[in-house]
């Protein structure tokens, strides 16, 4: 049985490495665009002349040096004018210099992805922290090494660590966007909000700077407190009434906390529109959250000529499960594992993806197989896994996965997905007598806490595993079907298209396996349990 | 007089200034530097350039005088100074001199040559401009454009030259007042960034100290590597985080590009050994390493952290070279023994 984790979500800070954030997202806000001292090419105009006039590779290294200060490309042009005659005897710092000043800017998606799948092999990890370590000695004030090796403890769930090293990147950046929103993602992870939020309203930048202002935002929504700073005029606009992609996630954070508030979606849905066509991948995944979950039309509807761009994973995910494309949206939410592999969302919708709606792969397992040991705290994650290393026939693996989640899971409805996880186990080694037992333990515990979301959810994967092991009939199966597509039809929850997506997963599977029924020992158990389901669902 | 030598300009206000080789009665050779009053009055704003002029002149002069009254043998001191009256068709000019020691080159242009592959003469070029420097300093004035190109090499040593940007709280002077007095391809961060946060509402003589210590890294850098460090860090900078520009470039206050610059600073120290001769790296590697850690102390990006670390207040004081100078004398010696045997 599984379940979609995500009931709230907000703009929440992404947390990558440095080198894989588009440069947009780390570039100044312009705060004292008109009273800093800006180094123009005339001011060295006579200079200019005199070296020109002179020639050689001293004067076009001044040339070239005044280039990188002004910016003046014209400059570059006369440098390496000035250089050709001595093409053999340019000094190789110079050189490469000169090389690196015509490198254009990297492909910022390409490195992600490219350090994305390394990290997803532990030894590349350990690797990676050994060197940074290094680098340390060597540099103890580099705040961002620092920032960088807290991320690659947190990747291995090493939390701790990667607490002490945030701290000392604070301590010597404090005001830093990257750092800031960093704990924020942290924090998150950990489940301490309150302690990122207290040092993000430490932070003076939180005056002008809309990266942080909509972390604040977005977190003391989570939080359900309220803001400091909330105020919808601090969205900016650019000259075409567009919201600039530095303002995009505070004008979704601005209108997830407006739409929550009350405020007409009509109003809401204009400034998410005006920030949509220069969005950040995490506000457009915003913008289908917040139309899908939180308003009387689904994105698709209200927004038809946007699409998400190339690095928006999360969003793709939501777009193809909406469209029933899982194949697309398995691939996407691997990218988006990769791209965010601390996040338990993430980590959830790709295993469901894999094990409900498509097929387990090599990379689901180690997924699976990883979040064990780094979110073995967090049930939700622990029962994605299970339900994947099963599918995958890792029943060492699942196992464990089931003594955490009996640990893990609190009391009450949640002790259903326990009850289901093992039956789905049991049934996969064999066991269908105590298999059937979890089952029924799992619908009873979801009848006794009254969630008709639980009972469909565990009458369809029961009767999908008895469906695999050919244990019912026909007629048998035909009758489930009817009833829990009735029981579909009358739920009134969030959940509900969801559900309708599983079960047209589950519904599949269970009929291509029609011809290879050979007893009908789980008829009796199945049937009388489906007049239960109708009942439960009615009451 | 014996030839006009094209100036090397600098940014001092007017660039009205021609040089000349010239020889005394007795034989001395030295640098006249002629600023012709003439040259201005065709500019747009004659009467603002000629005060301008002026008080520039003046400025160097005083400075050059104060110089040469504590004895600083490091720097080009006037040998003599003056003005001189000029008839040109008829119209009566003036002329205003400084006659400066002569040089046999700067720096600029011999690191380029055989001699800036000596490593022995680089350190002993590196302690001599420290000396420079630090005497400059003990005569309350801060140079502020301290440059290979302004580091003259004479026979038996080097000296810092051209004291038209510097400053001194005893010569009140127009450019104090500047974010960066000097050549800003070369400045320290705190002189190209913007910066209006307490940390840097430090005294202004102290700020300019701290910027010729990194200049002095920077100057050192040059001589082993053949290049000064505020372009080289520039170039491994994102372009959102350069200096400010007209189209892009960092913005907000230093404080928050800072983590940006330490990391193309450190990725420079880094490289520091990448393309060095091989003889310097094989024999003289301690030599080498205990410069790299000076221009590290030296160019540490953030004003409060450079200079003696154990000094917390930015002073004077903490901004001082002496514990610099006996090293790079040690190191010398060193070399110098290692070189012999």
């Amino acid at each position: 049985m599984h379940e979609d984790a995500r009931e709230e979500r907000n703009v929440l800070p992404r947390w990558r490495p440095l080198v894989a954030v588009e440069r947009n997202d780390l570039s100044s806000v312009g705060r004292f665009e008109k009273s800093a001292f800006k180094v123009e090419s005339n001011q060295f105009a006579d200079d200019i002349a005199i070296w020109k006039n002179e020639g050689g590779i001293a004067a076009a290294s001044d040339i070239f040096d005044t280039f990188l200060v002004t910016g003046d490309r014209s400059l570059l042009r006369h440098a390496i004018s000035l250089l050709r005659p001595h093409k053999s005897v340019i000094p190789a710092r110079l050189k490469d210099s000169i090389i690196a000043a015509f490198r254009s800017d990297p492909d910022r998606l390409e490195i992600r992805k490219s350090i994305a799948r390394r990290e997803t092999d532990e030894s590349y990890l350990r690797q990676s922290i050994r060197i940074i370590k290094k680098r340390l000695l060597n540099y103890p004030r580099d705040a961002l090494s620092y920032l960088e090796l807290a991320r690659l403890y947190t990747v291995i769930g090493s939390y701790e660590k990667s607490h002490k090293n945030l701290i000392r990147a604070l301590a010597l950046a404090p005001d830093s966007r990257a750092i800031l929103r960093a704990n924020l993602q942290f924090h998150n992870i950990v489940g301490s909000l309150e302690d990122g939020l207290r040092m993000l309203r430490r932070s003076e930048s939180l005056r002008f700077d809309p990266w942080l202002q909509s972390a604040e935002i977005a977190t003391t929504s989570l939080m359900g407190m309220s803001s400091n700073v909330a105020k919808r005029n601090l969205v900016a606009f650019d000259r075409k009434g567009e919201i600039p992609r530095s303002s995009t996630e505070l004008a979704m954070a601005m209108a997830t906390l407006e739409l929550s508030a009350g405020m007409a979606e009509r109003k809401v849905f204009q400034l998410v529109r005006k920030a949509l066509p220069n969005s950040t991948e995490n506000g457009f995944a915003q913008a289908i959250w917040l139309s899908d979950n939180r308003s009387s039309r689904d994105f698709l509807m209200r927004f038809p000529e946007f699409r998400p761009s190339g690095e928006a994973f999360e969003a793709k995910v939501d777009i193809s499960v909406k469209e029933n494309n899982f194949e697309d949206a398995a691939i996407f939410a691997q990218f988006w594992v990769e791209d965010q592999p601390f996040s338990a969302e993430a980590i959830v919708k790709y295993l469901n993806l894999r094990s409900v709606h498509t097929s387990p792969n090599e990379s689901s397992v180690k997924c699976a197989k990883r979040a064990l040991s780094v979110h073995g705290d967090d049930w939700h994650v622990l029962n994605a896994c299970v339900l994947a290393l099963v599918e995958a026939g890792e029943f060492d693996a699942a196992r464990r996965g089931i003594q955490r989640l009996i640990k893990e899971a609190p009391e009450g409805a949640a002790q259903a997905f326990v009850a289901a996880a093992s039956g789905f186990l049991a049934f996969a080694e064999g066991d269908f007598i105590a298999g059937r037992l979890y089952y029924e333990q799992a619908q009873k515990i979801a009848i006794e806490f009254k969630a008709q979301n639980l009972l469909i959810n565990a009458t369809m994967f029961w009767l999908r595993c008895e469906a695999v092991n050919g244990l019912v009939s026909v007629d048998c199966v035909e009758t489930m079907r009817s009833s829990i597509e009735k029981a579909l039809g009358r739920l009134k929850h969030d959940d509900k298209d969801y559900l309708k997506s599983v079960w047209h997963s589950v519904e599949r599977i269970v009929s291509m396996k029609s011809d290879k029924y050979q007893n009908s020992s789980g008829d009796e158990l199945l049937t009388s349990f489906s007049s239960k389901l109708e009942q439960a669902i009615l009451i | 007089m014996l030839e006009q030598i094209k100036l090397q300009s600098s940014l001092t206000p007017g660039q009205f200034s021609v040089g000349y080789r010239v020889k005394s009665v007795s034989g001395k050779e030295g640098f006249l530097k002629a600023s012709d009053i003439g040259m201005l009055l065709g500019s747009q704003d004659p009467v603002q350039k000629l005060l301008d002029a002026t008080t520039a002149h003046q400025f160097e002069r005083s400075v050059l005088e104060h110089c040469r009254g504590n004895r600083l043998d490091k720097i080009v001191t006037a040998i003599d100074s003056g003005t001189h009256q000029i008839d040109v068709d008829g119209v009566r000019d003036f002329v205003f001199f400084i006659v400066f020691e002569l040089a046999s080159g700067d720096l600029r242009k011999y690191v380029a040559s055989d001699q800036g592959n000596d490593l022995l003469w680089v350190v002993s070029a590196i302690h001599n401009l420290s000396v420079a420097v630090s005497q400059m300093h003990s005569a309350n004035i801060y140079h502020n454009d301290f440059k290979p190109g302004n580091a003259l090499v004479f026979e038996d040593t080097e000296k810092v030259a051209d004291l038209g940007r510097a400053t001194s709280p005893q010569f009140p002077v127009s450019h104090e007042n500047m974010l960066c007095a000097g050549d800003s391809r070369f400045a320290p961060p705190e002189q190209l960034y913007f910066n209006d946060n307490g940390s840097l509402a430090i005294d202004k003589f102290i700020r300019f100290k701290a910027g010729d210590l990194y200049n002095l890294g920077s100057v050192m850098h040059f001589l082993v590597t053949k290049r000064m460090l505020t372009p080289e860090v520039i170039v491994r900078l994102d372009d959102a985080f350069k200096p400010p520009r007209y189209h892009g470039g960092w913005n907000d206050s230093l404080n928050d590009v800072m983590p940006y610059w330490r990391q193309a600073f450190n990725v420079v120290i880094t490289e520091f050994y990448d393309d060095l001769p091989n003889s310097w790296l094989y024999k003289y590697r301690f030599c080498l390493d205990e410069i790299k850690d000076i221009i590290l102390h030296l160019c540490e990006p953030d004003i409060l952290s450079r200079g003696d670390l154990k000094a917390t207040e930015a002073s004077l004081s903490k901004y001082s070279l002496e514990r610099i100078i006996s090293k790079l004398a040690n190191l010398k010696n060193r070399l110098l023994v290692k070189s012999r045997a």
